[in-house]
């Protein structure tokens, strides 16, 4: 087991040894750090730390736990300039899942009594589920343009305003996409999913507005106690599993010719510069501009949904994006006046106040961050802070599995699942029961423990806090 | 012989068979027992596909394989009814298959599983051969 040093109340250390080239660090509580050494995702932060190019540190969120190659919770930062490589399996094969909240004009009392009906057209008008396919029917050429131009092209399509697209993480576009080195293969599988919600950890949520900690910045950001607020989380649905699939085949090979060695071939990866890093980026903001162009198809879905079960025009429902945050994805940024290449793996960009990648609304506050919690416990909103400069502006993604599916099947069944939350006043619809049950709070860690090492280390600060009222599961 | 195992965030499968073809015939069996729990496959119209493929291991060959039979599932919603392995090397495998189409209902029920990882996929030999693959799900 790996020798890991408390630094801090809430920061660790893993010293470099053996293939290491930078330290571990690991934001965690004692508690956590039982857990997280119990599951040996140490011996994963160690691989990562491993690999060429790698600048400070291999980073672990306080949500992190185990994975495949890097853990979930993840964060590695590579010096591009130095061969400094990229890698599919440390941004996941779920490239760009991320969240958005839509904020309403509506409190509680307004939608209390027609929550199950405004479930049931939200349910009827998103598809979820493996089978699901979309309303949208593209040609080759449409699919290609989703590829390049991510949000923008389901906006220039009316399915949104200008505001969504500078309320969303890069604009909800990156520009280095490039249809041509997506495969046919990973089209096929996209094609009919767009607009859809999938399957697994995703869902949509309405959620009250329960807690206050930062009132400027609630203000700022138009949120107030009580408010109805609605949670997207999803990503880039089986284009995204393809494109990383085609391109950790690509990187097996890169492998062996750049002479990397590595302790998990799900870490394979070529250095960034090279045809194959350059490709595979390509091909993964590709799949990051479906992923945004998803989210902002439902969005344009839910607006509708709202409006038809309250028979109220959009100016009255609301339904404004706060912000949209990918947790599943590679990206240049800028760091200390530098370009490096960030691979966040099940974690959240976090940019503090005055970055000029900001919109005008989020550059004196702060970038808002999205951490959802699972289902029937509380989400949060956060705000970027400057000394997240420690995690390459990095934060926690979600609450984080502790617990496997099969145990969570044992210990309750979707039907009770269900029940209890209706009881505790939270409607669930999904017509996978199985799922439900898998997705069990009990499934997870503390949200709110989680939440409080981001905030108490200076990762990220709290702004609000959000209990979910109704759930839509895939 | 397959059993699923306890994975914190994603399933885990252990496989058993006497050959290294067993292997991967009784790992797609396995895959397609947690991707359609309720069974209820029952089509008529049959594919045959060829499939030819090159690796860097048995293990990541075995990832390779199964997700070959998960594209063929959510791309085209075709079922494996029949694997038969023609030729197999440590680095190289060619086997022909037969599907039937699921229908829309089968389909609908499915679970979800994104890709089977290379992270853990082996291979060993003892009196039989025995694999570990995880999926992404």
């Amino acid at each position: 087991m790996s020798d890991i040093k408390k630094v801090s109340e809430f920061k660790f250390e893993i010293p470099p040894c053996g293939a290491m080239k930078v330290p571990g660090v690991i934001y965690a509580s004692e508690k956590m750090i039982r857990h997280i050494e119990r599951e040996n995702v140490s011996k994963q932060i160690e691989n990562v730390a491993a690999l060429p190019g790698i600048l400070k540190y291999s980073l672990a969120m306080p949500d992190v736990h185990w994975g495949y190659g890097m853990p979930i919770g993840g964060v590695a930062a590579m010096d591009i300039e130095k061969d400094g490589v990229v890698s599919p399996g440390a941004i996941g094969y779920d490239i760009n899942c991320g969240v958005r909240l839509l904020r309403t004009n509506f409190t509680e009392d307004k939608i209390r009594e027609k929550l199950r009906d405004l479930l049931k057209v939200i349910f009827r008008n998103i598809p979820s589920g493996v089978g699901s396919r979309g309303k949208l029917r593209l040609t080759q050429k449409e699919v290609g343009d989703v590829l390049e131009k991510g949000s923008v092209w389901a906006v220039e399509r009316g399915f949104g305003t200008e505001d969504d697209i500078s309320h969303t993480e890069e604009g909800g576009c990156l520009r280095s996409a490039k249809a041509d080195f997506v495969s046919n293969r990973a089209l096929e599988r996209g094609n009919p999913q767009l607009g859809t919600l999938g399957a697994g950890n995703h869902f949509l949520e309405i959620q009250k507005v329960v807690e206050i900690y930062d009132e400027g910045k609630a203000k700022a950001w138009g949120i107030f106690p009580g408010q109805i607020t609605v949670m997207i989380h999803t990503g880039s649905r089986g284009l995204g599993y393809q494109v990383c699939d085609d391109y950790l085949k690509v990187m097996q090979t890169a492998v062996r010719k750049y002479g990397i060695s590595l302790a998990d071939r799900q870490l394979a990866c070529a250095p960034f510069e090279s045809e194959e890093g350059r490709r595979y980026f390509a091909a993964m903001c590709a799949a990051a501009n479906y992923a945004w162009c998803n989210r902002q198809i439902i969005t344009h879905r839910v607006r509708e949904s709202f409006m038809e079960a309250f028979g109220a025009p959009l100016s009255e429902v609301g339904l404004e994006l706060v912000w949209d945050v990918a947790h599943n994805i590679g990206k240049i940024e800028e760091f200390e006046n530098r370009k490096i290449f960030i691979h966040r793996k099940g974690a959240t960009r976090a940019f503090p106040a005055g970055r000029k990648e900001l919109p005008e609304k989020y550059r004196s506050t702060g970038q808002p961050v999205i951490v959802p919690g699972s289902m029937g416990t509380a989400s949060y909103l956060l705000v970027g802070e400057e000394s997240a400069s420690q995690t390459f502006y990095s934060t926690c993604h979600g609450a984080g599995r502790e617990m496997s599916r099969k145990k969570a099947m044992k210990l309750e069944s979707g039907q009770s699942v269900v029940s209890r939350l209706k009881n505790e006043g939270i409607l669930v619809l999904s017509d996978k029961l199985r799922t439900v049950a898998e997705e069990a709070p009990a499934a997870y860690k503390e949200i709110d423990e989680v939440v409080e090492v981001c905030d108490r280390s200076g990762i990220s600060k709290k702004v609000a806090k959000m209990v979910p009222l109704g759930v839509i599961k895939g | 012989m397959y059993k699923f195992l306890d994975h914190t965030s994603d399933i885990l499968m252990e496989v058993k068979s006497e050959t290294i073809e067993g292997i991967f015939r009784e790992a797609v069996k396995g895959m397609f027992s947690y991707l359609l729990p309720n069974g209820g496959v029952s089509g008529k119209i049959s594919v045959r596909k060829n499939i030819k493929l090159k690796s860097v291991s048995f293990g990541t060959l075995l990832a390779d394989f199964l997700n070959e039979f998960i594209y063929y599932f959510f791309a085209k919603r075709l079922f494996p009814v029949k694997i038969e392995i023609t030729q197999m090397s440590e680095f190289f495998l060619e086997c022909s298959a037969v599907f039937c189409r699921v229908g829309k209902r089968v389909f609908g029920n499915a679970l979800e599983i994104k890709s089977a990882a290379y992270h853990g996929a082996e291979i060993s030999k003892n009196k039989n051969f025995k694999a570990r693959v995880i999926f992404d799900v």
